[in-house]
C-alpha cells in the first residue's frame, strides 16, 4: 500500500444530519479502481472528496503525496488531475476545440501553441477529431460525455476521478471507451463509479464496493466474484430462500443466496458477489 | 514547480483567458450592434454633412463621444454578466472549480476582458474625433478627460456587468440593473429634470449642459470632466475588487477596494465644485469685453473678430458676410464693419441664474474701446443654415441702417432680400425660418438676447422679391436705396419702386413693426 496514488483514512461526510461517508478507509495506485454500489451509496461523495471538489467533516485524505485540506495541497493535487463530474456541463455556443482549449487554460497550459497541440491529442484520443469545429449543442449526448473525457484528460494528469463516464454510451462506444481507459490504467491511476459490473469486470484491477456511505468490499474483481463462491446455484422452479434469482435464457433460475442441500453449485461472477454483499445481512439487513 | 513558476503560471493563465473571454465579449452581438451604432451615427453625420460633422467645435463633439457610447457601455455590462454567468448557466462550476486556475482568476480574467472593448471604444471615439479635427472646419479643442469618459463608461459597464454575476446568480439582475440606471440617468440628465441644472447631474455616468445657446469657447466650459473621469475610474476599480471578494488574496483586493472608495469619493466630491473665480472672471470677460480675449482680421474692409480656437471661423463668415455687401451700392456700404463673435456666459451652470440678457452697455463700452463701434455679431454655431441665416440678417439690417430702430417697413423686406442673396446656406435658413413661422419671423444672431425681427408684410415682400429675377431687384435697389432702405418708407412703397404687388394687409390686430 505504500505505493498507493490515493489513501482515505477513516473519511467521514455529513451533509448536515445525514452521513454520506462513514468512516471510508481505503487505498489506490496506478491502474483502474471501479467503484461499484447503488445509488446513494456515497460514490459520488467519495469521488469528489478524491477530486478537492469537497472536504470531509473528517478523516485523512492523501492524494498524490499531498494534502488536499491545505491550499497549497489542493492547487498541487488539481495541477495533476482530471476530473469528470456525473453530470458534466458544456457551453453549448463553443465548439469542441473551444471547448477544450478553454478548459486548458483553466489547467494553466498557457502556451499557445503547446496548448492547441494538447487539444488535438486529447480530440484525436476520445475520437472527436472530425468535430472538433461542430458546436456541442450539435453533438450526441455520447459525444458530450467524450468531450467531458476529454477536458479531464487535458495535461495528462497522474490522476482520473471519473464519475460514472460510460453512462449515455452506446455499446459500441462503452466496448471502445473500456478500451481506451484500459490504456489509460497502464500508466496512471484511474477511480472511475459505475453501475455496470461489466466495466468493472474487463476494467479494473480494483474493485471497492461501497453501501450505506460504508466501504462493502476492496479487493481484485476476482475476490469480489469469489465472494459468491458456494452461495450461486441452479434450479429449475424459483426457490424462496435465494436473495436475489432471476430467470436465465436456458428457462431455469440462477441464484443467489444460501443454496439448500444438494443444489447445483455455479462458477460465481462479480455480478453474483456484487449482489451478495448489498443483499446480505451484512448490508444493510434486506434482503434482495 | 518553483516558487515563481507557481506565481508566473497562473498569471500568465488568467492573461491567456481573459484574451479568449475578451475575444468573445469582442464579437457579442450586443457589444457588435453597439459598436456599430455609434459608428453608424457618426458616419450618418458626415454622410449627411450635419452641421456638427461638417463644422465641428470639437469641444462639444468631445462630449457627444459619451452619448453614442453608452449603448457599448450598456452593452458591454450586459455581455460581461452573461460571460461572468456563463459558468453558472451551463452547468460547468464543479468542473471548473477543481481545476487549477483559481475561481477569484477567472473571475480577474473577465474583468480584464473588459479593457480592449473599453480601448475599441477609446479608438472609435479618437478616431471620430481625429476624423472631424481633420475636416479643416473645426472650431476650438478637445478636452481629453472628455473623450476618455466614453470609453471609462464602456469600462466601468462591464466590470459592474461582472461584479453582478458574481455577486447575483441569475440572468435579470443585469437588465434590471442598467434599468434603474437608466432611470436615474434620465432623471439626472433629461432638461426638464430640476436635477439637470444643478451640480447633482454628475454623479449620473454622464453631464449634459442643460442650456438653449450656443457653446463656448473651451477656455470658459469649466465641466470638470477630469473629476468626473476620476468618479468613474473609482467605481470601476471599487467594482473590480467587489468581484475579486474574498477568495483573492485580501492586500490587494483591500487596496482596490479602498482606492476606488477613494477615487470615487474625491471625483464625486470635487466634480460638484463651482467654477473658480478666474474661470467666472474669464466668462464675464468673455461675455461683456471679448474684445480682450478675441483676435481680428480684417479681410476685403471687413474686420473678423473671434474667440480662441474659432479664428479659422472667419474664412467661413466671410462669404455671408461679403454675399450681402455685394448688393449694396460702393457708396452705400459702411466705412468700417467689423463682425464679433459673442458669447454669453452668463447664465450658464455654475454662473449664477438662468436668464439671457445681452450685456448690451457693457458691449458698447467694450466697442468703443476696441474701435469697433456697432459690430455684426455672430455666435460659435457654423453650418446649421440658421446661423448664416442669423449673420446674414444681421449684416443685412448693420448695412442698411441708417438710424437707430430696428427693421421695418420696406427696408425689412430689403434686409430678408439681402440676407437671401448672401449665400445658399443662409437662404436655405432664411426659407426653413419663415416656413416655420406664421407672424413674421424672429431671428437670434448668436443667440446673446438681441433679436431681429422682420414683421409679417416684410415677410411677404421679402419672399415676392426672392421669386424676381436678382439683376432685376439689384438694379431697383441701387436706384432707389436710400428711399427703401429708409425708417419711414412703407411696404407698399417699396413693392411699387420693386414692380412687385403689395403684400395683403395684415390681420385685424395685429400692427405690424
Amino acid at each position: 500500500m505504500t505505493d498507493s496514488t490515493v489513501r482515505l483514512t477513516d473519511v467521514i461526510v455529513d451533509y448536515g444530519r445525514h452521513r454520506a461517508l462513514d468512516g471510508v478507509s481505503l487505498a489506490f495506485g496506478t491502474g483502474v479502481t471501479g467503484l461499484l454500489g447503488p445509488n446513494g451509496a456515497g460514490k459520488t461523495t467519495l469521488l469528489r472528496v478524491v477530486a478537492t471538489a469537497l472536504e470531509p467533516s473528517a478523516g485523512a485524505v492523501d492524494v498524490l503525496g499531498l494534502d488536499p485540506r491545505a491550499p497549497a495541497g489542493r492547487l498541487s493535487v488539481r495541477r495533476r488531475l482530471g476530473y469528470v463530474p456525473q453530470e458534466p456541463g458544456f457551453h453549448p455556443g463553443f465548439t469542441a476545440f473551444q471547448f477544450l482549449d478553454y478548459v486548458a487554460i483553466l489547467k494553466e497550459l498557457t502556451d499557445r501553441r503547446r496548448r492547441h497541440q494538447e487539444v488535438r491529442r486529447v480530440l484525436d484520443a476520445v475520437d472527436l477529431m472530425d468535430v472538433r469545429g461542430k458546436r456541442i449543442k450539435s453533438l450526441s449526448g455520447g459525444m458530450r460525455r467524450r468531450v467531458a473525457v476529454g477536458a479531464a484528460l487535458l495535461g495528462d494528469p497522474d490522476l482520473l476521478v471519473m464519475d460514472e463516464p460510460t453512462a449515455g454510451l452506446d455499446p459500441e462506444q462503452r466496448l471502445r471507451f473500456r478500451e481506451f481507459l484500459g490504456e489509460l490504467g497502464e500508466r496512471h491511476t484511474v477511480l472511475l463509479s459505475t453501475h455496470q459490473t461489466e466495466d468493472v469486470m474487463s476494467l479494473c484491477r480494483r474493485v471497492v464496493v461501497l453501501h450505506g456511505g460504508r466501504v462493502r468490499f476492496e479487493g481484485d474483481p476476482a475476490g469480489l466474484a469469489a465472494v459468491a463462491a458456494g452461495n450461486v446455484w441452479s434450479s429449475p422452479e424459483k426457490p424462496p430462500a435465494a436473495l436475489v434469482s432471476w430467470r436465465t435464457g436456458s428457462g431455469g433460475f440462477r441464484n443467489v443466496g444460501r443454496p439448500p442441500d444438494g443444489a447445483a453449485v455455479l462458477e460465481p461472477s462479480l455480478e453474483d458477489g456484487y449482489m451478495l454483499l448489498l443483499g446480505g445481512p451484512d448490508a444493510d439487513g434486506r434482503s434482495r | 514547480m518553483t516558487r515563481t513558476a507557481r506565481a508566473v503560471v497562473p498569471a500568465r493563465a488568467t492573461v491567456s483567458l481573459a484574451r479568449i473571454e475578451a475575444g468573445r465579449l469582442l464579437r457579442h452581438p450586443l457589444v457588435v450592434l453597439a459598436a456599430a451604432f455609434a459608428v453608424a451615427v457618426w458616419v450618418g453625420e458626415y454622410v449627411s454633412g450635419a452641421a456638427v460633422s461638417e463644422y465641428p467645435i470639437l469641444s462639444v463633439a468631445d462630449r457627444g463621444t459619451q452619448y453614442a457610447l453608452l449603448p457599448l457601455a450598456a452593452a458591454t455590462l450586459l455581455a460581461g454578466n452573461a460571460a461572468t454567468l456563463r459558468a453558472h448557466r451551463h452547468g460547468t462550476t464543479a468542473q471548473y472549480d477543481v481545476l487549477a486556475l483559481a475561481p477569484w482568476r477567472r473571475t480577474a480574467a473577465h474583468l480584464w476582458s473588459v479593457v480592449p472593448v473599453s480601448v475599441l471604444a477609446a479608438a472609435l471615439a479618437g478616431l471620430h474625433l481625429a476624423q472631424l479635427g481633420l475636416s479643416g472646419a473645426a472650431a476650438s479643442r478637445a478636452d481629453w478627460a472628455e473623450v476618455a469618459t466614453g470609453p471609462a463608461l464602456v469600462l466601468l459597464g462591464g466590470l459592474a456587468g461582472v461584479l453582478l454575476g458574481t455577486v447575483v446568480r441569475s440572468a435579470v439582475a443585469a437588465p434590471l440593473s442598467l434599468v434603474l440606471l437608466a432611470v436615474v440617468t434620465f432623471v439626472l440628465v433629461t432638461p426638464s429634470s430640476r436635477l439637470s441644472v444643478r451640480p447633482v447631474r454628475w454623479w449620473g455616468p454622464v453631464a449634459l449642459e442643460a442650456t438653449s445657446g450656443q457653446p463656448l469657447p473651451a477656455a470658459l466650459q469649466g465641466r470638470p470632466a477630469g473629476w468626473h473621469l476620476v468618479y468613474l475610474l473609482g467605481f470601476s476599480v471599487l467594482a473590480a475588487g467587489l468581484a475579486l471578494g474574498r477568495r483573492a488574496p485580501r492586500m490587494p483586493v483591500a487596496v482596490g477596494v479602498a482606492v476606488g472608495v477613494l477615487l470615487a469619493g474625491l471625483g464625486g466630491v470635487l466634480q460638484l465644485r463651482p467654477p473658480g473665480a478666474g474661470l467666472i472672471e474669464a466668462r464675464i470677460t468673455a461675455t461683456e469685453r471679448p474684445s480682450e480675449q478675441q483676435t481680428c482680421t480684417a479681410a476685403g474692409g471687413v474686420r473678423y473678430c473671434a474667440f480662441p480656437g474659432f479664428t479659422g471661423r472667419t474664412a467661413d463668415w466671410r462669404p455671408v458676410v461679403e454675399g450681402v455687401l455685394r448688393w449694396v451700392p460702393v457708396d452705400r456700404r459702411p466705412a468700417e464693419l467689423t463682425v464679433r463673435q459673442r458669447v454669453l456666459a452668463e447664465g450658464r451652470p455654475g454662473a449664477g441664474g438662468g436668464a439671457v440678457v445681452a450685456p448690451v452697455e457693457a458691449w458698447r463700452i467694450d466697442d468703443a474701446r476696441a474701435g469697433t463701434p456697432d459690430p455684426v455679431p455672430v455666435g460659435t454655431d457654423w453650418g446649421t443654415g440658421r446661423a448664416e441665416a442669423d449673420l446674414a440678417v444681421a449684416v443685412a439690417d448693420r448695412v442698411t441702417r441708417a438710424g437707430p430702430g430696428r427693421p421695418c417697413g420696406s427696408r425689412a423686406g430689403v434686409v430678408l432680400w439681402l440676407a437671401s442673396r448672401s449665400a445658399p446656406r443662409a437662404d436655405e435658413g432664411l426659407r426653413t425660418a419663415v416656413a416655420s413661422s406664421t407672424n413674421g419671423v424672429l431671428l437670434t444672431p448668436a443667440d446673446v438676447g438681441i433679436s431681429v425681427f422682420l414683421e409679417p408684410r416684410a415677410v411677404q415682400l421679402g419672399s415676392s422679391l426672392q421669386d424676381r429675377p436678382e439683376r432685376e431687384v439689384a438694379a431697383a435697389l441701387a436706384r432707389h436705396w436710400v428711399e427703401l432702405t429708409a425708417p419711414g418708407t412703407t411696404v407698399e412703397r417699396a413693392a411699387h419702386l420693386f414692380g412687385v404687388p403689395a403684400p395683403a394687409p395684415l390681420d385685424a390686430g395685429f400692427t405690424g413693426c
